[in-house]
């Protein structure tokens, strides 16, 4: 069986991956895609920390990871649906007009 | 015990390398099905480590709900994923090349440091070096554990997808306003207020 | 068990009087005038009474939330904001046609998500609850329909709130791989503090608390959110969602082992003299209201991260934290619902009115919204006889005597940049207007009543801070 180090490595590659798409891709869809994979790499983490504690709390986490994934991706995409009825656009360089 | 190191690397092999793909897809809907294959590798990873009920929900929830999901918003805005710019990438600017390189360059670039660092510290810990047993927790079991000792969270999470429908359904509820009041949905007691007052 | 239940029972109030507004505005279609407004405010106010009257003891529930008097005062406070927000949203919302059962339930849920992250022991349900929060806080930003800016203040809100959750869950995780706690007290107690890993999830779970208060350098969503989000909601983000955060920062801090405490101290010193500084000096060149309360609330979370460095040991600091943190709610609700009541008359109904040219002469035209900006101006300008001062006054001595000397002196030059700023919007809100002024007064009751309690409040607790002060040492005993 794997080494505990190389399961978190895993996820924080994934987690890393994630957050490298949110920083460099511009279409808003895209964006809450590297969200979801940042959500998903966290449950790795936990699931793999249940097993290594012996513990069933981990687990349960991942649960909950599920239900707040769901929930944001349904207010994200209809707020992008939303925007891109409005504007026009689902790139984020378009919503710039907010500036001091 | 050398099968299940095998399969395990198999796996991570697999998410990794379809999350990159996905990640770099201008075609969304390439991007989706790139998405998908990740997820169920993600579930069987679940499986392995321990979890069947979570491996199946994982695949309903991440590779079902939420991807068909995506995949439906895709297929009904008109996409302009082909022509999407990455940051700092502009067609009509030819003398823009280091501008691009450091609005590209710059995150990939800080995303490999922080990964060296993380897997440095990671490996840092010899606790971490355990190897994992392989264990199972049965559906019902871990369905007994979570009621009994986390049905509080699993309320909270109830709330939380309650405020999720009512958020989708307020955002995507008809006319889109563009602009114009008249074509923004009053609420009722907007209007009974308005009428009251008139 | 029995106690349990009265524990949760300010969260029942909350949760039960959303889904009634759900219900009433589905099912009640030819209901009187203001049936979701009453019912949001009673479910309010009854949650307040109720954290405040019953005590319940212990950590119900297999340790998840806590009974302390510490959290039944966080809830008490959160739902006292959501009743100010919603007296000053109250026409604000009928004028601009989003006042349906959305809004009103919403609030009541969002207040909900703060109360269970201020109170939480345990990793799920404080993120569950930061979520709830952020989540309610997605739509209400992006509430008012017809605005381009709302709009784009929702996008932008989601982007930075969903990439800081998911960059807090990481941090949860990490800091549950290495320690095998769930416990929020229990896994900052690790026997190993210098574990790496250990250290990676506690930098992780900063980050997305930086975020989530807006701390430099995580701050740049702040302005263009709070200039784009319908005023009332920016008074409510900026108030609400940030206390909700310092308070379990708060029960991080004083519930980290010392070992612990010696690695996160440096970090929050930096993030405190940061933030002061850069909120301060930024706050300085802003010539639109909203932006310019933006940056100012930044450097006020900047104050009570100084004063959270002092709140080990003798108890000081904390109850300067907790006594700021009641002050800075109202004084910002106070500037911000006076954004909002001036700007009901808008025309379009679109945008608030934000630039401070727009503001020339505006105590004129509008005496009590006037008045009542430039008492919470001076207020977060922490000059007496406002509350703002005590409390500010309470920050520096706890930094002072905990021998924070540096940051408590960078904090005393940005507070007094602050004045310039603070000075400068309430002459412009005084000169000589343009034209002959005519002076407005607002139709309906929730507007005046607001102000007047925010007037009171302000005003009270800068002339006779002590029984406030007595309530937060119970608390903290």
């Amino acid at each position: 069986m794997a080494v505990y180090g190389q399961v978190i490595l895993l996820g924080m590659m994934l987690f890393v991956i994630g957050g490298a798409c949110v920083l460099i891709r511009r279409n808003l869809i895209m964006i809450l895609i590297g969200v979801e994979i940042m959500l998903n790499a966290a449950g790795i983490v936990f699931i793999a920390a249940s097993l290594r504690w012996g513990a069933l709390d981990g687990q349960a986490f991942v649960i909950f990871i599920m239900a707040v994934a769901a929930a944001e991706v349904a207010v994200g995409l209809a707020l992008i649906v939303y925007c891109q009825g409005r504007s026009g656009s689902i790139n984020a360089d378009t919503y710039n007009t907010l500036k001091g | 015990m050398w099968l299940y190191s095998l399969i395990f690397y198999l796996l991570a092999a697999v998410i990794l390398s379809s999350t990159l793909l996905a990640i770099t897809r201008r075609n969304l809907v390439h991007m989706v099905i790139y998405l998908i294959i990740s997820f169920f590798g993600t579930g069987l990873l679940f499986f392995l480590l321990g979890a069947p009920l979570l491996a199946a929900l994982e695949v309903i929830i991440y590779a079902g709900a939420i991807m068909v999901l995506f995949l439906f918003i895709i297929m009904t805005t008109p996409s302009e994923g082909d022509q999407e710019k990455l940051k700092g990438e502009d067609p009509t600017c030819q003398s823009c090349g280091p501008i691009r390189l450091l609005h590209t360059g710059l995150p990939i670039l800080l995303a490999t440091t922080l990964l060296v660092v993380a897997g440095l510290f990671i490996f840092a810990d010899p606790e971490i070096r355990v190897a994992l047993n392989p264990a199972m927790a049965s559906p019902a079991v871990f369905g007994r554990f979570l009621f009994e000792r986390y049905w509080f969270p699993v309320e909270v999470a109830s709330f939380l997808l309650f405020v999720g429908l009512v958020g989708a359904w307020y955002l995507g509820r008809d006319g889109l306003g563009a602009g114009s009041m008249a074509r923004v949905p009053q609420s009722e007691e907007a209007e009974s207020e308005n009428r009251g007052e008139a | 068990m029995q106690s349990d239940w009265i524990v949760i029972l300010p969260h029942l109030f909350l949760a039960g009087g959303g889904l009634l507004i759900f219900c009433i505005g589905a099912f009640w279609k030819n209901r009187p005038d203001g049936t979701l407004f009453i019912t949001a405010l009673l479910s309010a106010g009854a949650a307040a009474v109720e954290a405040l009257a019953f005590s319940g003891s212990g950590t119900p529930f297999a340790g998840m939330v806590s009974g302390d008097s510490f959290s039944r005062f966080f809830i008490a406070l959160f739902c006292g904001i959501s009743v100010i927000t919603l007296l000053f949203s109250r026409r604000y919302a009928l004028h601009r046609r989003f006042s349906g059962d959305e809004f009103y339930g919403l609030i009541l849920f969002a207040t909900l998500g703060m109360a269970l992250a201020a109170g939480a022991t345990h990793w799920a349900i404080l993120f569950l609850g930061v979520e709830l929060l952020s989540i309610s806080l997605y739509i209400l930003i992006a509430i008012h329909k017809s605005s381009q800016a709302a709009n784009e203040a929702g996008i932008k809100y989601f982007i930075m709130g969903s990439a800081a959750s998911a960059i807090l869950l990481f941090g949860i995780a990490i800091l549950y791989a290495s320690t095998g706690e769930m416990g929020i007290v229990e896994s900052l107690n690790a026997p190993d503090s210098r574990n790496p890993l250990f250290l990676l999830g506690l930098g992780m779970v900063i980050t997305g608390f930086g975020f989530k208060i807006s701390l430099v350098p995580f701050h740049l969503w702040t302005p263009d959110v709070y200039q784009g989000a319908p005023a009332p909601v920016a008074g409510f983000l900026s108030t609400g969602s940030k206390i909700a955060m310092v308070a379990a920062l708060l029960r991080i801090v004083t519930g980290a082992s010392p070992p612990v405490w010696e690695v996160i101290a440096p970090v929050i010193w930096t993030l405190a003299a940061l933030t002061i500084i850069v909120g301060n000096l930024t706050a300085l060149v802003q010539d639109h209201i909203k932006r310019l309360l933006a940056y100012s609330s930044i450097a006020q979370m900047g104050y009570l991260l100084m004063a959270l460095l002092a709140s080990r040991g003798d108890g000081a600091g904390a109850s300067a934290v907790i006594f700021y943190s009641v002050i800075y709610a109202f004084m910002d609700l106070g500037a911000f619902g006076a954004v909002s009541l001036v700007s009901l008359g808008e025309p379009m109904a679109r945008a608030d009115r934000d630039s401070l040219t727009a503001y020339r002469g505006l105590g004129y035209e509008y005496p009590f919204a006037g008045a009542l900006l430039a008492v919470s101006l001076l207020s977060l300008a922490g000059l007496p006889p406002t509350g703002g001062f005590i409390g500010k006054f309470a920050l520096f001595q706890a930094a002072i005597g905990a021998d924070y000397m540096a940051i408590a002196v960078i904090g005393i030059i940005g507070a007094i940049i602050s004045i310039y700023y603070y000075i400068k919007v309430i002459a412009v809100l005084y000169m000589r207007p343009t034209r002959v002024p005519t002076p407005h007064t607002f139709p309906g009751f929730s507007g005046p009543v607001a102000c007047a309690s925010i007037f009171a409040l302000i005003v009270l607790m800068g002339i006779l801070p002590g029984s406030l002060l007595e309530v937060i040492a119970v608390i903290l005993s």
